[in-house]
């Protein structure tokens, strides 16, 4: 197969991911708004096939290019026919690009030029990412080549043979990866383009989030095209890491729950497709889990802290069972084959001896800290990315902090939460690494994307007052709101 | 009166930290990573894309080691690779499975290595020859040695067997 008819294909199946991702997103919202498809569509139409092999695979259903389209087919099926019965079609007045009768001759022109920006930017990544192939250890030796075996053997247990470390990590991003070599035989390899699609998607993720949260359409289109030109986040677009698709779904999860919580328009089913989101989190990384735990707690906290008995509890069980169910039936599989291989179990036990005797290397926190603050300045990595965000909740502190905005509280605290997993984790690694520090240095950036791109999300989300024109946060309204 | 005009410079104002973030942040994103890869990519000229991988990971030579054990191997062979100890590229299964996929990879173990290279005498079962991997001696039992450079090479198959016992992960 050729690479241009492979690209082709590709894009036909990432289009398939999206509007299958869309259809369940449209079943919650009860509306179908087509611009969900790249933002929430795409990680969640993945998540769901993926995990679905999975377990049919566990099931003894082979693994196969044919499997996977008919596991996707009865998916969407099943979704279409959901919509069907509820009379939901799809909507063709909203977009990134709102060209309603709000918006004047200049917003029209920025938001433009804004779109313009983030396609840029996304193709650039998209063609980088296949140029470069999979140039990178991790990318090689565990996430391409355990999608590659497992469509080989045909069962989801062949990643305890192919890739490093066993069956220790989840294959969302493995499966995705083989299916698309399975389909096209992955001549480019075109499956990489996978990975600046969760650039993009966690940009506009943050882009539908923001507008639902009332932030104004110029500071949401900023917000987003300042997310994705993050360099080191776009350098994660193009190196076949599973760490940005885990952002993806942290921040899905999370600005689908504080909607779901904390909206106008209470919806169950969001809830749920909150802790799916935050489930798939775990079906992408080891530390997805820790990091949906995180979330998840910091939304109850909040909640609890600010409302009290009059916090939506219904809504805040949905979303901690869904990402409970699919977090805890990948546990079981990790301990069941997959512990093993793993490094964080190893790491833990190692930890957990050497504090017992009383060893505990405060130095190492020190270490981290150290690290944190002088990185989070260093421009070829983050750009001044900290710097701005500092300044925005500096100037929007009064109306989000001293008004107790729920939205912002938690967003932030869940900032807190996964930068706090970050730590914990480098300072329990800081017992099995020898070259510690070079560990630290490559490896601390990209586990830091889940907290950093929820701190964007609550720095953008303190603006919501601004665009209000009161001092006080404005309502939270569903996904796909334009004000 | 007062808390509107506040707001609207208060907008502009948040919108220009956006910009002067996105502006700086391009920048860098061009500097650091678009224009070195670019400039490597360019310089790379056209290959397969694993050849690509392996020259932008570990470089030209270990390119054309990957390329001689993939012309001079089936794609059903099993390949023994040295024990991973020290860890070398050459010796890591998972990504030599990448870089020789859909071959069958093992490595000894570095407890074993005599029994191991003693084991593996298999018709279609290869050994990599790197760096003292195999001791002198064993492989030449079983293989022939098809070298790569003065340190390099791949022991393949002298006569076909019954016994193929693999290696061991």
């Amino acid at each position: 197969m050729t690479s241009g008819l492979a690209l082709v294909i590709v894009g036909i199946f990432i289009a398939a991911l999206c509007i299958l991702g869309q259809a369940y997103l449209a079943l919650a919202r009860s509306t179908w708004d087509w611009a969900d498809l790249l933002s929430f569509g795409f990680p969640l139409g993945a998540g769901l096939v993926t995990w679905t092999l999975f377990l049919l695979s566990m099931a003894g259903l082979p693994v196969t290019a044919w499997t996977t389209i008919a596991v996707y087919l009865v998916l969407l099926t099943a979704a279409a026919a959901a919509l069907l019965m509820r009379r939901i079609v799809p909507r063709s007045d909203a977009g990134m690009v709102h060209t309603g009768a709000s918006g004047s001759g200049n917003d029209r022109v920025v938001n433009k030029a804004l779109l313009g920006g983030m396609a840029l930017v996304t193709v650039t990544a998209a063609a980088l990412s296949i140029a470069r192939s999979y140039s990178t250890w991790d990318a090689a030796a565990i996430w391409a080549v355990k999608g590659y075996g497992v469509y080989l053997e045909g069962t989801v247990r062949a990643a305890e043979r192919w890739g490093a470390h066993g069956a220790a990590y989840p294959l969302n991003v493995p499966l995705l990866i083989g299916s698309i070599f399975s389909l096209t035989g992955d001549p480019g390899p075109v499956s990489k383009v996978l990975f600046p699609g969760f650039l993009m998607s966690i940009s506009l993720v943050s882009y539908r989030g923001w507008r639902a949260l009332g932030v104004s359409q110029t500071l949401a289109g900023l917000g987003a095209l300042t997310l994705a030109t993050t360099p080191v986040l776009f350098y994660h677009g193009t190196i076949g890491y599973a760490n940005l698709p885990l952002a993806a779904y942290i921040l899905g999860g999370s600005i689908m729950g504080v909607i779901a919580i904390h909206g106008t328009t209470l919806n169950a089913r969001l809830a749920v497709l909150s802790g799916v989101f935050l489930g798939l989190a775990s079906w992408t990384r080891v530390d997805g889990l820790l990091y949906g735990s995180a979330v998840v707690g910091s939304l109850i906290l909040v909640a609890a802290i600010l409302q009290g008995r009059h916090a939506n509890w219904n809504h805040i069980v949905l979303l901690a069972a869904a990402f409970g169910v699919i977090t805890l039936i990948w546990v079981l599989y990790y301990e069941s084959f997959g512990a093993q291989g793993s490094q964080a179990t190893g790491a833990y036990s190692r930890a957990l001896a050497a504090w017992r005797q009383g060893d505990y290397r405060l130095q190492n926190i020190r270490l981290i800290f150290g690290y944190f603050r002088r990185n989070v300045f260093h421009l070829p990595t983050w750009g001044v990315l900290f710097a701005a965000v500092g300044a925005l909740l500096l100037l929007n502190w009064r109306v989000s902090l001293q008004e107790r905005d729920p939205v912002v509280l938690s967003l932030l605290l869940a900032f807190g939460g996964t930068a706090l997993v970050t730590c914990v984790l480098f300072y329990v690694g800081s017992y099995v690494k020898v070259d510690y520090l070079p560990w630290l240095e490559q490896g601390f950036p990209r586990a830091f994307f889940p907290s950093v791109t929820l701190l964007v999300a609550g720095a953008l989300g303190s603006c919501r007052g601004v665009s209000t024109g009161t001092p006080a946060p404005a309502p939270v309204g569903e996904l796909g709101d334009e004000r | 009166m007062n808390s509107k005009p506040t707001i609207m410079v208060s907008e502009t104002l948040q919108a220009v930290i956006l910009g002067v973030a996105i502006v700086v942040g391009a920048i860098s994103t061009y500097v650091s990573y678009v224009q070195p890869l670019t400039e490597s990519l360019v310089e790379l000229g056209p290959r397969s894309e694993r050849e690509r991988a392996a020259v932008l990971m570990e470089g030209e030579r270990f390119a054309e080691f990957v390329a001689f054990i993939r012309a001079n191997t089936s794609e059903d062979a099993r390949i023994i690779l040295p024990p991973n100890f020290p860890q070398q590229p050459v010796a890591h299964i998972g990504l030599m499975q990448y870089f020789l996929y859909p071959r069958d990879i093992h490595n000894c173990g570095v407890n074993e290595v005599e029994e191991c290279v003693m084991r593996v005498t298999g018709e279609n079962t290869y050994i990599l020859a790197v760096g003292g991997f195999p001791p002198p001696g064993i492989a030449e039992l079983h293989k022939d040695l098809i070298p790569f450079d003065d340190t390099r090479g791949l022991y393949a198959p002298s006569a076909p067997t019954n016994q193929d016992q693999g290696g061991e992960e």
